[in-house]
This record gives C-alpha cells, structure tokens and sequence, in this order.
C-alpha cells in the first residue's frame, strides 16, 4: 500500500475528532501578553500539545520565545484556514497518534504533562542519528511506500515536523521579532552592498 | 452608441506601450482617447499592499487555496497570486482561455497592466538580434536595423531611468544609465573568476528601470531599495505607466483616459482604405460603443492585439485585420526559462548588506556571436540573471534542532548562495499560434483564445548548455556545493510572460502583419507597438524594446497625422 493510500484509509477508518471549543485557560497560566484562544483546527488537548512543543523548540530567554508571539494559536490557525487538505489530515492524524504515545510513554492524559514530559518525548524523535534523520525526511519529502507498522511512527513525525516548521514561521514572522529582535528597515533608501556584519547585527527581517 | 466627438487617436490598453503611446501621441498635441479594459488604479493610493509587513497579512503573505481556486493559471506562476499581488492578476474562472497545449498566459486587466508588475530588467537588443532572422532563415528579415531605434532606446532609458554599467559588447549595446546598483563581494568575486577563467564572458550590473543617481523624473523618486515591485510602488522608484507616463500624458489635457472599456473590433472603410474608429464594450453599462479616431494604437498585448485584429472581419479582410499574410496569431515566442545553478559561498561570514536591491547580476550572451563562439547543437543563445544574498530563518527548516540554541543561531544571518538562471532565445515557428474560439464566448459574448504553442528541438539543446555552463562559472568561481536545475518539465510557454510575435513585422506584406513603423501594411493608420511585432525575441527581456518602437510608432503618427496622411474619416 502506497503511503498516500495508507493515509486515506487511517483517515476513513478514525474519522475526526469534533474539537470542543473550550478557553485554553491553562495555557495561559505564567505568559505574558499572551492572548486567550480556542483551537479551530486541534482538539483542546491538542492544543495544549502543541503549546507545550513549540515552547520547547524556541524558549523565552533573554529574548521573547514562541509563546510570547502566540505561534500556537498561529498555527492553528493556519491549520484551520489555509492548509491544503491532505496536509490538514496528516497532521490531525498526526497528533491524536502523538497523543496516544503519550499516554502510552507517561501512562497519562497528554493534558497532564509536563514540559518535562513532553521534552523528553519530543527528544525521542528528534535527537537521533544523522543517518536516521536522513530516513526520516526521506520517508517524509517522497512517495515511498510505508508499511502499515511504520504508519504510526510517519504520522508523529509529519505532525512533529509541521509544529517546529510552523514555530519557526510564526515567531520570525511575527511583529514582536520581526520589528524589535531581528534587524527591522522597512524603508532603507539605501543598498549598501557589501558591510561588516557587526554593522547589522541579527538577521534582516525583511 | 455612437459617440459624436471624432479623437485625433485611440490606443487600446494602457501598460507599459500604451502609457508610451498615450505620452507620445498627447505631448504631441493629439486628442487621445485611453481605452482600458480593466479598473481603474490610481498610482500610490490603489498600491493596497505596498506597506505591508509579513505580520500584516492575515495569514503572513501565505495563499489561502480558497482564493487560488479562481486563478488556478495565473498561479502557474508561483508567486504573482500571493495575497501581496493577486489583485494584479485576472481571474481565471471569469477570464478563460484555452489550451490545445499548455501555454501559461499570465496577465492583469487594470489602468497600468503588467507595467506595475514587471520584472524591469532592461535589455537592447543588438544588431546581431536584428540580423538573426536573415542570417539563419528563421522567421522573416526584421524590416529595422539596430541604428534606426538606436536613438529610441536612447529616449526611453533617460525618461524611464535605467541603472545599469556600459560594458561596449557588440551583444548587448551600451546605453544611458544611471548609477548601477552595487554587487555584493560574493558577486564581485564571480565578475573576477569569470573574467579570469571564460574568455569573453562578462558579469554586470543588472539594467533595471529604476531611479538611482539625481536626474530629475516628474513625480516620481529614487528607489529606496524596499524590494517590494511587484505590489506598486509608492514612491515611484521603478517605471510603471501610472507613475510616469499616464501622468504625463494627464498633463497636457489632451488625454481621455476610459478603464472598464474592451476594444474588441477595429472597424475598417472600404472607401478610405483606413480605420474608423474602434468598437468598444461597457463593463459598467453593459453598452456597446463606437469611438472614431484619426489614428489608432493597438497596445492592448501581444495576444490581445492579435485578438482584436482577428475579431475586426470585413469584406476585405475576412481572415482579420490586415491579415493578407496569414501570419496574424502565428509565430508566438516566448522565452525560455527556469534552468541554471546555484551553490554556497564560503568566506564571506564577516559580511552583510543593507537595503533589498531589485536586481542582481546579468551575463550578457556568449554563444552563436562569431565563428569561435559558435555551437553546432542550437542556433541563437542565452543571458543569465542572477542574484546572491544570505539565507534567513528558513535554512532551519529541514532539520530538528530545537531549544534556545537554534533560536540564537536563526537570529543571526545564514550563509551566502548565489545563483543564476537562463533567459533563452525562442524561435519564430509559424505553427505557434494562438486561434479563436467562437463556441466558447466569454461573458462579455466575445470569442475566447486557444493556444497551440511548443518549444522545440533548438530551445531543448539550448537549455542543457545554459544550465552546464551555469555549473561550471560557479565552480570556476570556488563555490560549494553547486546544484544545477532545470525546470523543464514544469516550464512551458507564457511563463517567461514574454509572449510576442502575433502581428511581426517585416518587409514584405506576404509574409508579415506590420511594417518598419508598426503599421499595418495595408491600414496604415493602425499601429501595433506591443510585443506583437516582434519578428525574433532575442535573449534579452523585452519591454525596453516595446516602449522604443512604440516612441518611435508613436512619432511617426504624429507626423503622419499633421500632414494630413489619414484624412479624417
């Protein structure tokens, strides 16, 4: 069975989640500036999934990190309104597998995690070899044929790959870096070809 | 309805011709009637996107499918139908086309069309692109030679603005620039290595129509390097029809601009040998409507053009307007793109840039220019425009890093790459046409155009040669790893949006639609100054050519007009 074909029989047979719109209060609880959001796109577990990961992958440190430009809320939002539809399925497969990883990892609702928790799943995944990531974006970026064993596995990743792609996009995008942390000239008046890179500092934004 | 007052001239369509035409023809003292089949836009105040930030836009730049749905074609493109320019492109489901074979005709119905949108790289063309045709049999004879638009190139680059470097090759005539827009070092060194290693081969500035040094340009100001062209241009920095010549035409009270009004028939009079005047459809009223005019300039676009003239049957000409040759709609050329190389510059890390430069590099053709240059595969040749800058934030993507190390490390620049890619030579084939559809009628009731057009065997042997030597400049030049591409599988003709050649000219009524002043042969009060007459494409992107022969069509109508030459009708 091709992977295409796997896909669409997972996505038959599970069905979808109907999300219930519920405040993420608890996300809230130690942000600043942070707004108040219901996931469109992910159920209310989900969403509290992908705070927790994209907190992860870009921090606060001396500088803002995801959640300090909302990129969860981003996200789901992109999900919900634009993503094209198989990418809309793979990724919602994708994090009810992960969930259920969880829960079978921590032997605990995912909503119970810890930041902790969810680093040390998200390590997992992402701190392997070269080599096995080399399988993975190989696995992800062509049109090999998957076994239903490795379904499970290619679905967590599709969804682990989007939330860090869609975390790097929202906070570099976003007002907050793009006007105050990365170097901001939306008007420059001027090409200067070739500076000494201290003269800029952090990358242009854009 | 028959409108009463008789113009001195119509020109259809107002982009990067027509704004010429209109300049041309009104500062000449010509009442002038603007016809414009799309809306109205307003320089600066219609530019809606021109300000944004990524943050702005709803979904930060990013197409929703929704809306693509309706431009599926013009999204062929790639870029055009991101929220910051789609309102520049037609929709498909309101405007069809057909496809025999593919053909991507990307185009914008609004008062300025494409000349918001180009890409303002501005080429001459040589003598060796005017002789081409009679040196190798191709096509027909263009009827003008290099000297005798020479002097146009000359007026239009002053008054448009043009930066650029004069490097005196036979293949790519010097003109009058303005300060060209700087190289960065990891260009400089690909101009050394180049010199160094290709015997007469150049790397220059790229010629692009905007404002740099202090020449004065009315209403418009210098470029300030915001890279954001393709939305409209507040400040006026690069050409475009409605900062510039639509202005100037404005000025001197002689024009008559109309949006919202298709040209869809050019009535021709048996007795006078001449055309009347130009039927025209309200979008707004929904009435049809008959201008008359003394002289009328068709710069509607190379495929509208050829459209109207095809749409204007009389008993004289029952093929279409001045179509005696049969050679209206053939002979469709575009060029040829999407194939080069690129590569990583090491050793650079310390250096950086400031502003966002509307341009790059441009390597001005090297084959087929004499006998030690000359291919036995393919005839004709190819430039390259290139460009090289350092990666942002998205070089993170592909990996799986995560943590505060991998947010300082995207805060910084990435590392430099460079690349380039062929601009190639099309041949005029005669079996390259476009054809109505009188059975698929669009809303307006008006026949719709099908597209049979190819690149063949020559553009193919081209394009394997365009990409090795792109490779093999950038490992000359000591670059990392060096990638070729060649999109030739995705690449088909109209991408380039250099369609042309509907109505060539040439020297002899037989085999060609217009003349050496881009009359129509047999009604020479028509004049088609847009990329119909193009009898060869060059290698060279093509506007700067339009808007010379349309100053020089433009000219000559006058002087035509004022001894009386088209008695009025």
């Amino acid at each position: 069975m091709d992977r295409r074909t796997a896909l669409k029989n997972i996505t038959l047979s599970f069905g979808y989640a109907v999300a219930t719109p519920t405040v993420l209060g608890i996300l809230q609880s130690c942000q600043s500036k942070v707004t108040t959001w219901e996931p469109l796109f992910f159920t209310p577990s989900q969403g509290y999934i992908i705070t927790q990961l994209t907190d992860i992958i870009l921090p606060k440190t001396h500088t803002a990190g995801a959640l300090d430009v909302n990129v969860p809320e981003f996200m789901d939002k992109m999900l919900n309104d634009i993503a094209p539809e198989e990418e809309k399925d793979t990724i919602k497969e994708g994090a009810k597998a992960f969930e259920s990883e969880f829960q079978k990892v921590f032997k605990k609702n995912a909503l119970q995690g810890s930041k902790e928790e969810y680093e040390k799943l998200l390590k997992k995944y992402f701190d392997i070899s070269e080599e096995e990531k080399k399988a993975v974006f190989e696995m992800q970026n062509t049109d090999v044929s998957i076994t239903e064993e490795e379904l499970n596995r290619h679905l967590i990743y599709k969804f682990l790959l989007a939330t860090r792609e869609y975390t790097l996009f929202g906070y570099f995008t976003s007002e907050l870096v793009g006007e105050t942390i990365l170097s901001y000239d939306p008007v420059p008046g001027i090409w200067e070809s070739c500076i000494p890179v201290e003269d800029v500092g952090n990358a242009w934004s854009l | 309805m028959i409108s009463e007052k008789i113009y001195d001239a119509i020109i259809i369509g107002t982009g990067i011709t027509g704004g010429w035409a209109a300049k041309e023809l009104c500062e000449n003292g010509l009442q002038t009637l603007v016809l414009e089949r799309g809306r109205m836009v307003e320089h600066i105040k219609d530019y809606t996107t021109a300000n944004l930030d990524p943050w702005d836009f709803e979904h930060r730049g990013k197409k929703d499918p929704k809306k693509v749905e309706r431009q599926r074609k013009q999204n062929r493109t790639g870029y055009t139908t991101k929220p910051a320019s789609s309102h520049w492109f037609v929709d498909d489901i309101k405007h069809p086309y057909n496809e025999t074979k593919r053909f991507d005709w990307m185009r914008g119905y609004h008062v300025g069309g494409r000349s918001i949108t180009w890409g303002r790289q501005s080429y001459r063309l040589s003598e060796m692109d005017f002789t081409a045709n009679k040196k190798d049999g191709h096509g027909v004879d263009w009827p003008v030679r290099y000297q005798d638009i020479a002097p146009w190139y000359d007026k239009v680059e002053e008054y448009i603005g043009v930066c650029g470097t004069n490097e005196g090759l036979a293949q790519l005539p010097d003109g009058k620039f303005s300060e060209a827009m700087r190289l960065t070092c990891v260009e400089k060194n690909l101009v050394k290595k180049v010199a160094d290693n290709f015997k007469g081969r150049v790397v220059t500035n790229a010629r692009t129509a905007h404002i740099t040094g202090d020449a004065p340009h009315e209403g418009r100001s210098k470029c300030q390097f915001r890279d954001r062209c393709i939305r409209g241009c507040p400040f006026g920095g690069y050409f475009s029809s409605n900062a510039s010549t639509l202005p100037a035409a404005e000025r001197t009270g002689n024009m008559t601009l109309r949006p919202n009004s298709i040209a869809y028939e050019i009535v021709y009079d048996e007795k006078t040998k001449l055309a009347t005047g130009v039927k025209v459809i309200d979008t707004e009223t929904k009435e049809k409507l008959f201008f008359k005019s003394s002289v009328i300039f068709s710069c509607a676009s190379s495929i509208a053009s050829a459209s109207i003239l095809m749409q204007s049957k009389s008993k004289r000409f029952p093929n279409g307007l001045g179509n005696d040759s049969g050679e209206l709609g053939h002979n469709i050329m575009d060029h040829h793109l999407d194939v080069g190389a690129r590569a990583e510059a090491e050793g650079y890390d310390d250096k950086y840039y400031k502003g966002r430069r509307p341009g790059g590099f441009y390597i001005p053709r090297f084959r087929n220019l004499n006998k030690k240059s000359a291919r036995k595969d393919y005839i004709r040749g190819f430039g390259y425009q290139g460009g090289s800058g350092r990666s942002n934030w998205k070089r993170g993507i592909s990996e799986m890093s995560f943590g505060k190390d991998l947010k300082e490390e995207l805060l910084k620049p990435g590392s430099w790459h460079i690349g380039m890619g062929g601009f190639g030579e099309c041949l005029p084939y005669h079996e390259n046409k476009m054809t109505l559809d009188y059975d698929k009628l669009d809303e307006w009731g008006l026949p719709t155009v099908t597209f049979d057009v190819e690149f063949k065997e020559n553009e193919k042997k081209m394009r394997k040669d365009m990409q090795e030597e792109a490779i093999a400049m950038l490992k000359a030049a000591g670059y990392k790893n060096v990638t070729g591409f060649d999109g030739a599988k995705s690449f088909f003709p109209g991408l380039g949006i250099h369609e042309m050649g509907t109505a060539r000219m040439g020297r002899d009524p037989k085999t060609s639609v217009l003349n050496k002043h881009n009359q129509i042969h047999t009604v020479p009060n028509v004049y088609v100054t847009d990329g119909a007459f193009m009898a060869s494409s060059g290698c060279q992107n093509p506007s700067l050519t339009y808007m010379a022969f349309t100053a020089r069509a433009a000219n000559h109508a006058v002087e035509q007009f004022k001894n009386n030459i088209f008695k009025k009708v």
